[in-house]
Order: structure tokens, then C-alpha cells, then sequence
């Protein structure tokens, strides 16, 4: 049981202070109370009542839930496409994943970008005991790959953990571990369209993308019977070597790292990127601001200068809060919440990050610690983003006079860095 | 038939009142909403098959409550910053929730999560309700469960920041 688990227990019977309990038991009995009371005849004939409106409400129910159900059918094409249907289907992967751990055989499979596929690595094993371990460790970079046990599961649950990688040249790399106690298993999904939580996971195979980025060029270089592959392969290389030779502000910034930025008011926010797939030069970013409310955000990528603006912006507090709410319930959601955004928000330009060549960086004391930051002009007075090579927005200074007005002097948001 | 809803409210009222609180983040809606599953509870105990734990039922009710409120519930614009007035932001979120900075800021992550990540990791973690249970509480599958926790947990492990030394995945 890890820390984090013991913290979160200490959630489970808050203190709320004996007045506050007593208040709502009072109210509660008091609301019962008064509804027990009876007035005369009433309890029995609407007894009565309900009793003689049984039947007829009971087949009203049943020719009301037969439309439905047919109205459903021919809507999906059969039920088809329903979103019960696509858990359910979640479901069996998780099932059939299962079972491909019982095997001894582990795959990590390449998709390429025009649907057909290879093997990396085949046979890596089944993992039993230390040195095997050690082996897989190798082979995939390192053990921050893996995840960590939930050690009070282990015993009884099967565990098992995707990675979706998304490698620079539009292929997808996509594996399976699936680890019980003292077993570590590899097994090739079938998962053709990551999702978006599966994006999320893949935050954690950073290290393994940039070992299995090079397995993949290997790979594409070993076979020299497929001339298109390999003149993929050429152009991949040299657009690595383009990448390594040109300077790209926004990667070097690290643009859209996910952030989080504390402040004592109600300047704290955060935000985690998401790329679609659809929409090349849009990014969502989401997160809380102030704790208080969700907001989501379109970024719109100006590659040829340099530029990331923040176009659109709504918060999850809104009239259309259940719509959001199905939104983030889909498979692949940024796409469509980017559509929902592009459609029903109000626009607005704001500079997100801007490279110039002729800005430098510049020192800022934050937290009693000195660093060398990039600053950029957002377009609206007084507020400048500050963003540190490599990880991202490190600061937000509010020096509008809003901020000042409601705050009395200008305000730092700081980035969240243990 | 008080003294069974007397005992009812005094075992399970904390637990019941910590979860929609967790869910709503105001304290003065977690104890409308608690006063409200425990009058529902009382009206519906018949209905109680016992096929699974009080506890758990009681959990249903307090989330289908919660459930009902958040859909009807009125949009609060707290964004964009024009919008709010600098007083009442801070104190629209509960953050006294304990005097543990530890803990206060592990309720502030789940908080801020999507709602199926702060459900089941609710359920799981904080009620540490069964895969089973919260499956049923859900209404979605063991698998599903299991495979939601997993996500919610490492984003939260993310989000916390939290150091994982490498080695306990193996253990």
C-alpha cells in the first residue's frame, strides 16, 4: 500500500463538525417525520390508486421501452455503433488480454502509417524471474516503462497496461503489458485507434519512445526488400537529421508540456494538452482554473511563425455542461471537443508562446530559486508567459490592471515542479 | 422506526456526507445532499434485497443524488477572469478539508479530475469499495473498473507529482 493510497483513505469520513451532523439529522428526520404523519383515508386510497393504475402503467412502460428499443435498432444500424457496444468491446480486450498472458510469446508490433504491420520484437518471453526481468528491462529502456503494482490488487487482479506510442513520422507503435506478481508479460494489442486516456498513459513511455524510435529505424533499415519502406525510412532519417540541425522554438520550450501553476488566489491553473487527429494545426488543452472550475481551450499552431495562440475557450461550468460531459466520455475526445469549441465558443486571439529572435531570455526569481526563462508577450497588457527549455510554461506574470485592481499588485503564477 | 434511522444516520452519515462532498466540493450542497439520500435511504429500505452491502446500496443512493443535483444545477461562471469577483473564487471550493497539506492537496487533484476518473478512484480508493462494488455502483464492468483505476491513479500519481520508485512494479 503506497502513500498515496494511506492519503486518500483519510478522505473517506471527512470532519464536518457535530452542529453540522446534527443540523442535517434533524432535517432529514424532520422531513420524514412530517411525510409519516398520516392525513386521514389518504395513505389507503392512494394505495388503492397505485394499485388499479398497476397494470395499465405496466404495459405503458412496455410498449414505451419496446419504441425505444426499436427506435434504437434502426438508429445504430442494428445497435452497431452504440457507445454500450464500444465498452462492451473495451471489455473483451481486456478479457482476450487476459488470456494472450498465459501465452509465451510477447509482441511489440509497428502499425505503419498505410495500415500494414511488423513485428520489432518477437519472443521476448515471459517474464519470471529477476534476470529475465533485467532483460526486458534492457530491451525497453528502463523499468520507469513499466508500471507500478497496485500491490493490494496484485493478488487477485490480472493487471494490465497499454502503451500507444506515437512516433514523428505518423506511425504508431502499440503494446501490451500485462503483469502479475513476479510476471511481466508483452503481448501485441489490437488496439487500432488509441484513445485518449491511452495518449494519457503514453506520457509515461518518454523514455521508451526515443529506445523504440531507434528499434523502428533498425527495423525499417534491416529490410531492404521493401523499397517504399525503406525510402520512408530514408526520409525519416533525414528528417531527423533536419530536426536535430534546425532549431524549433516550440520544441525547445517544450510548448506543450502539460503544466500547473500555483497561486494563492484565484490565479492557479493547469493544463494538459491533447493532440486530435483530425485537426493538424489545432491542440486542446484543458484543466482547472483556480480549482474551482474546468476550462478548455483551442490552441492553434502557427508553425511557420513560431507561434501558439489560444483561440478558443470555454469552461465545463456552462449551460452545456452535460454535453461536455459526454464529449469526455468518448473514445478519441479532443477531436470532437475541439469541434464543439471551434463551434460554440466565442473567439479570441491570445498569444500562448511567440518565438522572436531578437527577445533572450531572461532571469526570474521564483520560490527563492533563480531561472533562465523565455519571456513572451501574450497580447494582453501586463501579462507575460514564461516558458523554461524543455519544460514548458514555467510562469505566468499578472500585471494587468484588473489583477492589480482586485489583487493590489501584480501576481506570479509558478509552475508545480515536486 | 427512528431508532433504525438514528442508527442508519450515525454509522454510515460521515461516510455518506465525505463522498458527495468529494464529489460537489462545497460543504453546505454535501449536507443538503447527505440529508437528502438518508430521507431517500429511509423511503426506500424495503427495496434493500441485501444481495450487496448496505453500505454499498446507501453509496448508490447518495451518487444518484449527487448525480441528479450536478445535472441540474445552475451554470456558475467562474471563467473567464472578468467574470468573478476575486473574494468568492477561493472560498467557492472547499479546501479546508483536513489540516493535512498532503491530503488537502490529494482532494484538490481528484477534484480537478474528469468525472469517471474522480468516481472510481471516490469509490475505490477513498470508500475502498470492491471492483465489484464500484462495478455495481457504476454500472459498468469488473474489467472496465479495474481498467479506469489503473488510468485515474496514474494520472494522479502525475499530477501529484509523486516519486514511484521503479522497482515496486516488480515487487
Amino acid at each position: 500500500m503506497n502513500r498515496l493510497d494511506e492519503q486518500m483513505k483519510e478522505l473517506r469520513e471527512l470532519q464536518r463538525g457535530e452542529e453540522a451532523r446534527m443540523r442535517t439529522y434533524h432535517r432529514a428526520k424532520g422531513e420524514l417525520y412530517e411525510k409519516r404523519i398520516p392525513v386521514a383515508g389518504q395513505g389507503r386510497s392512494t394505495g388503492l390508486f397505485w394499485k388499479k393504475m398497476l397494470i395499465p402503467l405496466a404495459v405503458l412502460s412496455a410498449v414505451f421501452i419496446g419504441f425505444l428499443i426499436t427506435y434504437q435498432w434502426f438508429q445504430d444500424g442494428g445497435f452497431g455503433l452504440t457507445p454500450a457496444e464500444d465498452e462492451e468491446n473495451q471489455e473483451e480486450q481486456m478479457e482476450s488480454f487476459t488470456i494472450d498472458g498465459e501465452i509465451d510469446s510477447a509482441n511489440i508490433t509497428l502499425l505503419s502509417g498505410d495500415g500494414t504491420d511488423r513485428s520489432l520484437l518477437n519472443q521476448v518471453g515471459t517474464v519470471t524471474d529477476a534476470a529475465q526481468l533485467e532483460r526486458l528491462r534492457e530491451i525497453l529502456n528502463g523499468p520507469s516503462t513499466i508500471v507500478p503494482l497496485e500491490e493490494e490488487e496484485t493478488s487477485e487482479v490480472f493487471e494490465t497496461y497499454e502503451v500507444i506510442l506515437d512516433l514523428n513520422n505518423g506511425d504508431t507503435i502499440e503494446m501490451e503489458f500485462s503483469i502479475t506478481p513476479l510476471k511481466v508479460y508483452v503481448s501485441l494489442t489490437d488496439v487500432t485507434e488509441p484513445t485518449s486516456e491511452q495518449q494519457e498513459i503514453y506520457e509515461y513511455g518518454q523514455d521508451l519512445a526515443v529506445h523504440l524510435k531507434t528499434i523502428h529505424h533498425e527495423a525499417l533499415q534491416e529490410d531492404e526488400e521493401d523499397d517504399h519502406v525503406a525510402q520512408e525510412e530514408d526520409n525519416d532519417n533525414n528528417s531527423d537529421q533536419e530536426t536535430e540541425e534546425t532549431f524549433v522554438p516550440v520544441e525547445k520550450y517544450a510548448v506543450f508540456a502539460d503544466y500547473e501553476l500555483e497561486h494563492i488566489g484565484p490565479l492557479a491553473e493547469s493544463a494538459t494538452f491533447l493532440f486530435g487527429e483530425t485537426y493538424e494545426n489545432y491542440v486542446l488543452g484543458y484543466g482547472h482554473q483556480a480549482h474551482a472550475v474546468m476550462k478548455f481551450e483551442v490552441y492553434e499552431v502557427d508553425e511557420e511563425n513560431d507561434r501558439v495562440s489560444i483561440i478558443r475557450r470555454i469552461n465545463e461550468d456552462s449551460s452545456d455542461y452535460d454535453h461536455i460531459q459526454d464529449i469526455m466520455s468518448r473514445e478519441n475526445w479532443a477531436d470532437d471537443m475541439i469541434s464543439f469549441i471551434l463551434e460554440t465558443g466565442e473567439p479570441l486571439e491570445e498569444t500562448f508562446f511567440v518565438y522572436d529572435a531578437s527577445v533572450t531570455e531572461t532571469i526570474i526569481t521564483m520560490n527563492d530559486q533563480t531561472y533562465a526563462v523565455y519571456p513572451v508577450e501574450t497580447g494582453v497588457e501586463g501579462k507575460i508567459n514564461y516558458f523554461k527549455a524543455g519544460e514548458g510554461l514555467w510562469m505566468k506574470l499578472h500585471a494587468d490592471q484588473m489583477t492589480i485592481d482586485f489583487l493590489e499588485e501584480p501576481q506570479q503564477a509558478t509552475r508545480i515542479t515536486e | 422506526m427512528m431508532e433504525e434511522f438514528d442508527e442508519l444516520y450515525f454509522k454510515y452519515s460521515d461516510r455518506v456526507y465525505s463522498y458527495i462532498f468529494l464529489m460537489v466540493g462545497k460543504k453546505e450542497t454535501a449536507e443538503d445532499l447527505t440529508q437528502e439520500t438518508f430521507v431517500k435511504m429511509f423511503r426506500k429500505r424495503n427495496q434493500f434485497d441485501g444481495d450487496s452491502k448496505f453500505s454499498t446500496w446507501l453509496i448508490s443512493i447518495a451518487r444518484n443524488t449527487t448525480i441528479d443535483y450536478l445535472r441540474k444545477q445552475r451554470p456558475v461562471y467562474l471563467w473567464p477572469f472578468e467574470k468573478f469577483s476575486v473574494l468568492s473564487a477561493p472560498e467557492s471550493v472547499e479546501l479546508k478539508v483536513t489540516t493535512d497539506e498532503t491530503v488537502k492537496d490529494v482532494y484538490k487533484q481528484i477534484a480537478a479530475m474528469k468525472r469517471t476518473y474522480k468516481e472510481v478512484l471516490i469509490l475505490r480508493k477513498v470508500q475502498e469499495l470492491s471492483v465489484k462494488e464500484t462495478a455495481e455502483i457504476l454500472g459498468w464492468s469488473e474489467g472496465k473498473v479495474k481498467m479506469v483505476t489503473r488510468r485515474a491513479m496514474e494520472k494522479l500519481r502525475l499530477q501529484m507529482k509523486e516519486e514511484v520508485e521503479p522497482n515496486e512494479s516488480f515487487r
